[in-house]
């Protein structure tokens, strides 16, 4: 009555195209460990401003008075007596690639970061460690006066002003535990600027990689689009597997102005010892959008959740994630909006896929406050279970504070349907194939919604999973 | 000792304010008139409502009325209506294989009376057990009630709840579906208007094959009131087939209210399905509309679109007496509702 099915299960194959490692040779490197010397150090070394010294120490004092999370999946492994905070490569940012030290040129070359800077971005940024290596914009697009920096020259620039009133004012250090830490010890990171009426056409990629064992990387990223403006911004990043733990606790704001629209796209592909605890939050005007697109597929464990905060009436926010939890991962995902708009609207779709043991939470929180009549809210949430081993849960909430709204929420768990296999297999497909194709299907509608060779970096990873576990 | 009550399995995000009821609880057992000693059947002992262990051990202990039922047979007279005011209260029921029995549970609190309930169902192998919880108290009281349900192979279970009632109302009805094919709903009708607070935390955990369970809510929220409301559905490895349906469908009068919801879908099972889906809106314009371009009031309009919504709720209850007097409370509420 009860048939279940004999599976065949292969092991895990090499994740050959992020997992090679460079031999460790920083320019400077400091302590393992998180204290006031330590966030003294990297602040002499970064030779901050005055107010941003002060600002980390306060950072850490935040830090140290806050406890871990009681909520999420579990992160005992990570110790940050063990973390290193700071590695500088060696070599200076530059503009042309021929100027990157030949290890860390090799390493994006591998990654794929010039040829797409080639074919299809308006500029890149690609960090390596705790530095930003390489930063450039067609000069098309600075001509728009687009600004696209690396944010510690943004920070001493001509828009220095500008970037001190927005730096973690979205994502206070008070936040949570890990805003406070990268608040101590942040470094790199990107600082884009799109002037009033301004489109940028071809998108904006940072690229983050993380090279050092047992180090962390702290990248802030500030987003600030002005009125009836347009950007799409790419953010990658990957690390080669070690066997101890390392830590990327990034920050990304992202302020939009009245009728404007932010697209920003994460392909999250870290190692396996990762543990990811990124925060990204976005503050909409009037009419604004922000867009995010976000696919998961590495990390030992994820904390993750772009937050929206619609403020304008009329504002509206997109969510689209996907999730793949295979062997030893715990990524708890999803998102956040809070609706303070009238005629606000907000829609999350996600997709997750756990296998071989892997877990895989959505979480989210909407939240309609009094002020934000005729608001709409519509949250989906899919969950393909792909073995009995592993676990997909859904937690979400809903705090709705106004009569005149619309508020739905879906969500459905469930395994491959054995009758979309039978009918695939009907017309001539092997079994796993028509796994692989069903698995494929589910996803498509985030690939859809990603620039195409991004999607077919997606497909390639989830067909990178398949092929660790036929289930 | 102090405790809280109404945990959910999993928890979120703190400043949520949907992990626990809001409120800690600490009962001066020097005012309690505990029974000295008593003992209930063994089956009971390791069993979990759904407002927590902490709840239920404060009852056990705490308890001023013990009321046990044993039903063997299957027969119509199998009807048990119990009526409480306030106290603490322990009352279980035990259905054996292939037994039917009702149970109906009317809480009537008066001006600032409490009742702390637990009640207690253990379905043996094919029993069918239909549960009456009806709060129909004053607006003035406080009422907490855990409800612990097990089921055994192919056991059935219905719950009806009617929530309209007390300034303090806290739910928790966990089930464990432990023999395969077995059964329990849970089918919620709230309402809560001026300050009320109305905590609720309803799960079912799966654990034998083909099991199946629905929760689900049908509510009004008006003036202040302060609603929560947790569902779960919790597929434990090995429950295969199981089916688990979680739903709400919540229409909100007022800009004060406060309407948190939390449908939680836990899995560790493939081959399941669980699903959830919910809905909060106004009243619908367009009905009003008709109905009142058909010559009816538009308070009454109102009220009809209410009583609507909770009348396939309400007409699961099976006796026509109580049925009716559960349409006369209701009705009081409604014409009480601070908006309308």
């Amino acid at each position: 009555m009860f048939e279940v099915e004999e599976k065949t299960r292969v092991d895990a194959i090499d994740r050959t195209l992020y997992d090679f490692k460079d031999k460790l040779d920083p320019a400077m490197i400091v302590n393992s460990g998180l204290t006031e010397k330590v966030v003294r150090q990297i602040s002499l070394e970064k030779e901050d401003l005055e107010w941003m010294t002060e600002f980390r120490l306060e950072a850490l004092k935040t830090y140290n008075s806050l406890d871990i999370p009681t909520w999420g999946p579990p992160i005992d492994g990570l110790d940050m007596d063990n973390i290193i905070t700071y590695v500088r490569p060696k070599g200076e940012m530059s503009a042309k690639w021929e100027d990157v030290p030949e290890d860390i040129k090799n390493t994006f070359e591998k990654l794929g970061i010039p040829q797409s800077e080639r074919l299809s971005l308006a500029g890149v940024g690609a960090q390596y460690d705790s530095e930003i290596v390489y930063h450039n914009v067609r000069k098309e697009v600075e001509a728009q006066g687009v600004i696209y920096t690396d944010i510690e020259s943004a920070l001493k620039g001509d828009m220095a002003d500008v970037v001190r009133s927005h730096f973690m004012k979205l994502i206070p250090p008070t936040d949570h535990k890990f805003a406070a830490l990268h608040g101590a010890v942040w470094s790199g990171g990107s600082f884009v600027y799109v002037p009033k009426g301004v489109s940028v056409e071809i998108p904006l990629q940072s690229y983050f990689r993380l090279n050092a064992p047992g180090a962390g990387q702290f990248e802030h990223t500030l987003i600030i689009v002005e009125d009836d403006a347009y950007l799409h911004f790419i953010e990658g990043c990957s690390a080669p597997k070690y066997n101890i733990a390392n830590l990327h606790a990034g920050c990304v704001e992202i302020f939009i102005g009245k009728n404007s629209r932010v697209r920003y796209s994460t392909i999250e592909n870290w190692s396996k010892n990762m543990y990811n605890l990124n925060s990204k939050r976005a503050l909409v005007e009037e009419g604004g959008i922000i867009e995010w697109v976000s696919g998961s597929f590495g990390s030992h464990t994820s904390y993750l959740y772009p937050m929206s905060i619609l403020k304008g009436d009329n504002s509206r926010m997109e969510y689209t994630g996907i999730t793949f939890a295979g062997e030893g991962q715990e990524l708890d995902t999803g998102a956040k909006v809070i609706h303070m708009g009238r005629n606000t609207s907000s829609h999350i779709t996600t997709k997750s896929i756990s296998r071989d043991g892997g877990k895989s939470n959505f979480r989210s929180e909407v939240k309609i406050t009094r002020e934000a009549e005729n608001s709409k809210s519509a949250v989906t949430c899919e969950s393909l279970m792909l073995d009995d081993q592993s676990r997909s849960d859904t937690i979400p909430v809903s705090d709705i504070r106004n009569s005149k709204v619309d508020i739905g929420h879906e969500a459905k768990i469930g395994r491959i349907s054995e009758d979309s296999i039978f009918y695939l297999m009907s017309r001539g497909l092997s079994e796993d194939d028509a796994k692989a194709l069903i698995v494929g299907g589910f996803a498509e509608p985030i690939a859809k919604e990603l620039p195409v060779e991004y999607a077919v970096e997606m497909n390639n990873l989830i067909n990178l999973e398949m092929k660790g576990s036929i289930g | 000792m102090s405790y809280r009550v109404n945990t959910i399995p999993m928890p979120t995000w703190n400043h949520l304010k949907v992990n626990y009821a809001p409120d800690v609880f600490e009962r001066d057992v020097n005012k309690s008139e505990k029974l000295r000693s008593y003992s209930v059947s063994n089956v009971f002992d390791d069993m979990l409502s759904g407002a927590g262990s902490d709840f239920d051990n404060d009852v056990k202990a705490n308890a001023s009325v013990i009321k046990c039922k044993n039903v063997a047979a299957k027969s119509g007279d199998n009807i048990f209506v119990s009526e409480y005011k306030e106290g603490v209260v322990r009352e279980c029921l035990e259905v054996f294989d292939g037994a039917e029995a009702e149970l109906v549970q009317i809480i009537a609190s008066e001006n600032k009376e409490q009742l702390d309930i637990l009640t207690q169902v253990y379905a043996h192998k094919d029993a069918k057990v239909r549960l009456y919880l009806l709060n129909l108290s004053g607006i003035r009281s406080d009422v907490r009630s855990g409800v612990a349900i097990k089921a055994e192979e192919n056991a059935d279970i219905e719950v009806v709840r009617i929530a309209i009632g007390s300034h303090r109302a806290l739910y928790g009805i966990r089930s464990e579906l432990m023999g395969d094919s077995s059964r329990c709903n849970v089918t919620t009708a709230y309402l809560a208007d001026n300050d009320e607070v109305l905590d609720m935390n309803d799960s079912t955990n799966f654990y034998g094959k083909e099991t199946f369970s629905e929760i689900k809510a049908i509510g009004l929220l008006s003036g202040r009131a302060y609603k929560t409301l947790r569902e779960t559905v919790d597929f434990k490895r090995g429950c295969v087939h199981a089916i688990g349906h979680e739903g709400e469908d919540t229409v909100m009068l007022s800009d004060e209210v406060t309407n948190l919801t939390t449908p939680l879908i836990l899995c560790g099972e493939e081959w399941v399905e669980g699903m959830h889906a919910a809905t909060t809106t106004r009243l619908d314009d367009d009905m009003l509309f008709y109905l009142q371009s058909r010559g009816v009031p538009l308070r009454d309009a109102k009220r009809l679109i209410i009583e609507s919504r909770f009348s396939p709720v309400v007409d699961m209850i099976a006796n026509e007496d109580i049925k009716n007097r559960v349409m006369k409370s209701m009705g009081d509420r409604l014409d009480a509702l601070s908006v309308l």
